[in-house]
């Protein structure tokens, strides 16, 4: 943990210093925040905690520039503990996942397939991506749903969706999957929306947080799939087939909660499928592919298939995100180019290449999908 | 175990290729850009550099303006970058180029015969422009850099301005064999990671404890 770093948790984490020393009204009026404020308050409560094992230079250490924090001989230090706070996640998530085995043999799969996840060492213990949070609370949620304590469950996705907003797509879904009658499908969605619209009410009355989440590209990345139907309105792809999906759920697995990490599965494998995502967010699906990988074990060698691919989405982005994670061991690979750096060099519209990997990537994570119908069909 | 092989194989090609790939490495940088310094036509900017290895071979500039990028009608004038040996006040390695080779992503990149006893030693880059003073030009090449003295090896010194103060934004790297480079990387890693002596000790406790539980496991 220590040898690897990326200046997004250096940035995350100066970012949530600031939460706390501002107030976090002050602060969503003054910068140009993404996350909502559990996840700034969390990540500020831990550096509070662990203050005193960070070396005192850290608050000057948090403005250098990032070429200067990978050669400064804290940064170890600093990396090592701010990623540590990921590692009871990381543990729970397994812990957690190896509860849906049948068996001691499979929640012993399970179990190393999680922590031993080359995705999950990449994301969590070297990138130090937030996005094992949210992960860990969303599969909680479904394994509290699925032992009938659907309160807590849809409780815990909505808190969930406070670190990042992707739990909500699995909300509406896992109330018509565990709910039989309507009545009820609208309470549990209620329990987990109002915990998250309440905290979020604050920040919401700021235009400026409004306007900075409404046009990243990260957020609208969702629409970018989408069929022209003429004077200048479209067909959104993966709401089209979210949307689907509900009503077939609604149809045919109302009630069947042994369909809800396979339909959890299917909802963020389409938005894969539509959207240019960034690495760290492939964290989301894994719980839900381990899972379905181990009930059927045909399906090991289409995963095998997607991590492979998966690599690919990596090459597509700059060294800072393969190579250049190891920039504290060695700050010089920082900006070594890599083969993207090659491909700009030699290729005259590298996006094509991106592309095509984008593409493999889709047809992997399809092919897992329909392999999971006929294995799911002939048991 | 045939797919296993595959496997380690396909990551091997992957690492051996991005190795491979990187013939130099790092020395220096001064990563500070908070102030622009100008170019104007008929002068130059001086700035002084230490390499700590041998094999110096490349400048790179972190921060420029560009026309393209800006908008600006664009000037031709002639440039020379050159490398002086302080002791000896001679250049040593020369380059001439054109405004119009300013790259668009920002960075400005000089690459020269590797000097092969550079370490230690103290040298200067200088990027002189060679066109006439022209008071009516509306676009001035600038260079990112900072005005607080980092370090009294960085002196920048200005043909335009005898009062300047400060230090341009650039890495300079050095040229090696591989296994040059990956012993260089490994040694300054331990030499880093040992000045926190606490956490270094912890750390390899903690290792040390985990290797212990694997094998009893």
């Amino acid at each position: 943990m220590p040898l690897t770093g990326h200046r997004d948790t250096a940035t995350l984490f100066a970012s949530a210093d600031k939460f706390i020393s501002d107030g976090f009204l002050v602060f969503y009026k003054t910068h140009a925040v993404l996350y909502p404020p559990l996840a700034y308050l969390t990540l500020g409560f831990w550096q509070n905690l662990i203050r005193f094992l960070l070396p005192s230079s850290y608050p000057q250490w948090q403005s250098l520039p990032i070429l200067y924090q990978f050669i400064s001989f804290s940064s170890f230090r600093i990396f090592f503990l701010l990623k540590l706070f990921y590692l009871p996640f990381d543990i729970g998530t397994a812990f957690i996942i190896s509860k849906f085995g049948r068996n001691f043999r499979e929640s012993k799969i399970l179990f190393t397939l999680w922590i031993f996840n080359p995705i999950v060492l990449y994301t969590t213990s070297m990138w130090g991506s937030l996005d094992i949070i949210p992960t860990f609370l969303s599969i909680l949620s479904i394994y509290l749903i699925y032992k009938k304590k659907p309160v807590w469950g849809f409780f815990l996705l909505g808190i969930a969706a406070q670190f990042k907003l992707w739990p909500l797509l699995l909300l509406p879904l896992t109330a018509v999957i565990s709910q039989k009658s309507l009545r009820q499908q609208i309470k549990m969605f209620l329990i987990g929306i109002i915990p998250f619209i309440s905290m979020l009410l604050p920040v919401l009355t700021k235009p400026d947080y409004l306007t900075t989440f409404t046009s990243s590209e990260r957020s609208t990345l969702i629409n970018n799939a989408s069929i022209y139907i003429g004077f200048s309105q479209y067909i959104y792809i993966f709401l089209l087939i979210y949307l689907l999906i509900i009503f077939y759920t609604e149809n045919f697995y109302k009630g069947k909660m042994a369909m809800l990490t396979a339909i959890s599965l299917i909802v963020l494998a389409i938005f894969y499928i539509t959207s240019a995502y960034t690495p760290q967010w492939f964290l989301w699906i894994l719980p839900y592919l381990i899972i379905q990988t181990v009930y059927y074990p045909q399906l090991f060698k289409s995963f095998v298939y997607i991590c492979i691919s998966y690599l690919l989405v990596i090459l597509t982005y700059d060294a800072p995100l393969s190579i250049g994670l190891f920039a504290p061991f060695d700050p010089s690979l920082l900006n070594t180019p890599i083969l993207k750096e090659l491909f700009e060099r030699t290729v005259v519209d590298p996006n094509k290449i991106w592309s095509v990997f984008r593409t493999i990537n889709a047809a992997t994570i399809i092919w897992f999908i329909y392999h999971w119908r006929i294995a799911s069909k002939k048991s | 175990m045939k797919k296993t092989v595959l496997i380690i194989l396909g990551i091997g090609l992957i690492i051996y290729i991005s190795t491979q790939l990187r013939t130099n490495r790092m020395d220096l940088s001064q990563e500070y850009d908070n102030t622009n310094f100008d170019l104007p036509p008929g002068t130059f900017l001086e700035q002084q550099i230490r390499p700590r290895y041998n094999n110096f071979y490349r400048i790179i500039l972190t921060k420029t303006n560009n026309p393209i990028i800006d908008s600006k009608t664009m000037i031709a004038d002639p440039m020379r970058f050159e490398i002086i040996n302080k002791m000896s006040g001679k250049t040593i390695r020369e380059i001439k180029f054109s405004a119009l080779n300013i790259p668009v992503l920002e960075k400005l990149s000089f690459t020269f015969d590797p000097i092969s006893d550079s370490a230690g030693k103290t040298y200067s880059f200088r990027i002189t422009s060679l066109g006439k003073d022209n008071k009516n030009l509306s676009y001035v090449l600038t260079f990112g850099g900072t005005v607080s003295k980092i370090d009294r090896n960085l002196d920048l010194r200005s043909s335009n301005n005898d009062d300047i103060i400060g230090a341009l934004a650039f890495r300079s790297y050095y040229k090696a064999p591989v296994s040059e480079l990956t012993v260089d990387s490994i040694q300054d890693f331990i030499n880093r990671f040992c000045q926190d002596k606490y956490f270094t000790v912890i750390y390899a406790g903690l290792i040390l404890v985990l290797v212990i539980i694997y094998l009893i496991i």
